[in-house]
């Protein structure tokens, strides 16, 4: 009995280091769970995306006026529309199948943009350190005081709104979260063993910096990039919701939200299925973001 | 302290000029800046007199100059479509939008300490997992889809709270929370991984160790330690909330100053919008600088001497 009192007081203080078999169980398939459930959808949507002409019943864009505002098949309507069709007739299931092709496309081509940008900024700043730090945190500093939406409008009433300017205002305003994170990882490898090896072998500065400094920050980076990826969809559909992102007619998820806006009240499917959308979506991106966190770098805090 | 907070203060000045000059920037994306600053449907003899009386045929840093010197005095020129001051138009709708920020801060802040301190004290539980599963939703969710489900069930079903317009406490609290639901999803997951690290140091397990009550190690010792991060973090949302009320005052029909902004895009009445980009800028740099006075009262060890 007095086993057990210590043990539990021994427990208390030292935490979670004597752990219960069922909690540990628990834990390790909290971790596999999020990585099955999240490729699962993931490999859905990118099916879905990549096969979108095949697997959509109609053509996104065709016009049934007759047939405008039939419910889904759950809720009374026909099978002919699984989900139903909205203001002009266009079949909602067809519309959400071919908008998962702009939100990938935003996503990944944005974050591959920010990406590569904050990478090699936060590498140089990083490894560099001096005055090309000071100048390149200064930069991010600015980049903070501006809201990414907010910024992205700026930009937007400049240029015309459309598939380039989004990507690009996404990919060049996300930047500093990789930087920062490259950066920090850069600072706490740049004076280890191995790194002070290959330079004293000789190893040229570009080979020091891609060779062995790279290969040693890069796995937050990818957690980071990968989270980013839901971000920006999140931002692509908010931007097209607005009618400041991607223009009708073609088919976004945000777009097709804001179709359904005045009818909420008589055809509430329009507006709501293409949210459920970018919700698995964006989840299944956040699963898998945190599997890898948990797996390639557990110390990130996001 | 003084000097140090005279220098941070100096440093946000020159972050907020930074600002100017990017806003300066964008309007050149195209070229020619002069047709941002005239109605739409203008002629060519309109450009002409513009480019004059704006002074945008001088070089560029001589334009660079005027137009600085102008913004420091307020001045961001006429609104295209009101034929007021830009400046004014946005600083008269500004409080609006500045409830609702704070009550999305509120409902962050309120939301996201509870759970993620009761998620990390009883981690691995089924509270645990159940606080990750709604902070992961929160954050997955689109601000505008979140405020359409509120609209649609509180709104046209059930008729409980307004969905438009702004005046009481009443119509801020579907906003607020639709605004604020990705934030606290984010920050309780915050909350829970700092205040687990904690948990794990040395001076929580002298803390227990020395027979101190289980509810004083955490108030004393593991919660006010890992406040830093968190008040961090929270200070880094002002910038997603004011973002993103840009989207909640356009669903929810809320009269701020962002919802002036995008019906000032639409227009391309680009005054409004670069003073709504400098006005945001200052909000911000002003929030961040009392974050960092806030370290000095969380942790005794930050001085600034």
């Amino acid at each position: 009995m007095a086993g057990r009192a210590m043990q539990a007081e021994e427990a208390r203080i030292f935490g979670p280091g004597v752990e219960h078999r069922a909690r540990r169980r628990l834990r390790s398939f909290r971790r596999s769970w999020k990585a099955l459930i999240g490729g699962t959808i993931l490999l859905v949507v990118v099916l879905a995306a990549t096969l979108a002409p095949y697997v959509s019943p109609y053509n996104p864009l065709d016009q049934r006026i007759l047939d405008r505002l039939k419910p889904p098949a759950f809720a009374g309507g026909t099978r002919a529309y699984p989900l139903g069709t909205d203001p002009i007739g266009r079949d909602v299931l067809s519309r959400i199948i071919h908008g998962s092709r702009v939100s990938l496309a935003v996503g990944l081509s944005a974050v591959l943009i920010g990406g590569s940008l904050g990478l090699t900024l936060g590498l140089l700043s990083g490894y560099y350190g001096a005055r090309l730090d000071m100048v390149i945190m200064r930069i991010a500093d600015l980049q903070l005081a501006i809201p990414f939406l907010v910024l992205a409008i700026a930009i937007i009433t400049v240029l015309q709104p459309g598939l380039l300017s989004i990507v690009l205002v996404l990919g060049l305003s996300s930047w500093v979260t990789y930087a920062r994170v490259a950066r920090g990882q850069v600072l706490s490898v740049r004076g280890r063993d191995f790194v002070e090896a290959s330079r004293a072998m000789g190893g040229s500065e570009w080979r020091v910096m891609l060779r062995h400094v790279l290969p040693n920050i890069i796995a937050p980076v990818i957690v980071v990039a990968t989270l980013e990826v839901g971000r920006m969809i999140l931002a692509e559909a908010a931007l097209s919701f607005l009618g400041l992102g991607i223009q009708p007619p073609a088919p976004t998820w945000g777009g097709i939200t804001a179709d359904g806006r005045d009818y909420l009240g008589t055809a509430w499917w329009i507006s709501t299925l293409p949210g459920i959308a970018i919700l698995l979506t964006v989840m299944a991106i956040n699963f898998v973001g945190d599997w890898l966190r948990d797996v390639l770098d557990p110390t990130v805090i996001l | 302290m003084g000097r140090y907070l005279l220098e941070r203060i100096a440093y946000s000045g020159l972050v907020v000029l930074g600002v100017v000059i990017v806003v300066f920037a964008i309007m050149r994306l195209t070229g020619d800046p002069t047709p941002l600053l005239l109605p739409i449907g203008f002629t060519q003899e309109d450009l002409q007199r513009v480019r004059r009386e704006m002074e945008l045929d001088q070089p560029l840093h001589a334009q660079l100059r005027s137009y600085m010197t102008k913004v420091m005095r307020g001045n961001f020129g006429k609104s295209l479509r009101h034929h007021d001051s830009a400046m004014a138009l946005v600083i008269e709708r500004m409080p609006a939008t500045l409830w609702l920020t704070a009550a999305a801060m509120a409902v962050t802040v309120l939301v996201a300490l509870p759970l993620g301190i009761v998620a990390a004290l009883r981690r691995d539980s089924l509270v645990d997992v159940a606080a990750s599963a709604v902070a992961l939703t929160g954050q997955s969710m689109p601000t505008f889809w979140l405020g359409i489900i509120f609209i649609l069930i509180f709104g046209l079903k059930l008729g409980w709270l307004p969905t438009s317009g702004s005046g009481s406490v009443r119509h801020l609290v579907l906003p607020s929370i639709a605004l604020g639901a990705f934030s606290a999803g984010l920050t309780t997951r915050l909350v829970r991984s700092s205040l687990l690290e904690v948990l794990s140091q040395q001076y929580v397990r002298t803390a227990r160790s020395k027979g101190l009550a289980e509810r004083l190690v955490i108030l004393k010792h593991a919660l006010r330690n890992a406040a830093i991060p968190v008040v961090t973090v929270v200070g880094l949302q002002l910038g997603t909330l004011l973002g993103g009320a840009i989207v909640t005052e356009t669903v929810f029909g809320y009269p701020g100053m962002a919802r002036l902004a995008v019906e000032a895009v639409f227009y391309r009445d680009f005054p409004v919008v670069q003073a709504f980009v400098v006005i945001t800028a200052i909000i911000m740099v002003t929030i961040n600088l009392v974050v960092d006075l806030c370290y000095v009262v969380l942790d005794p060890r930050i001085t600034y001497a």
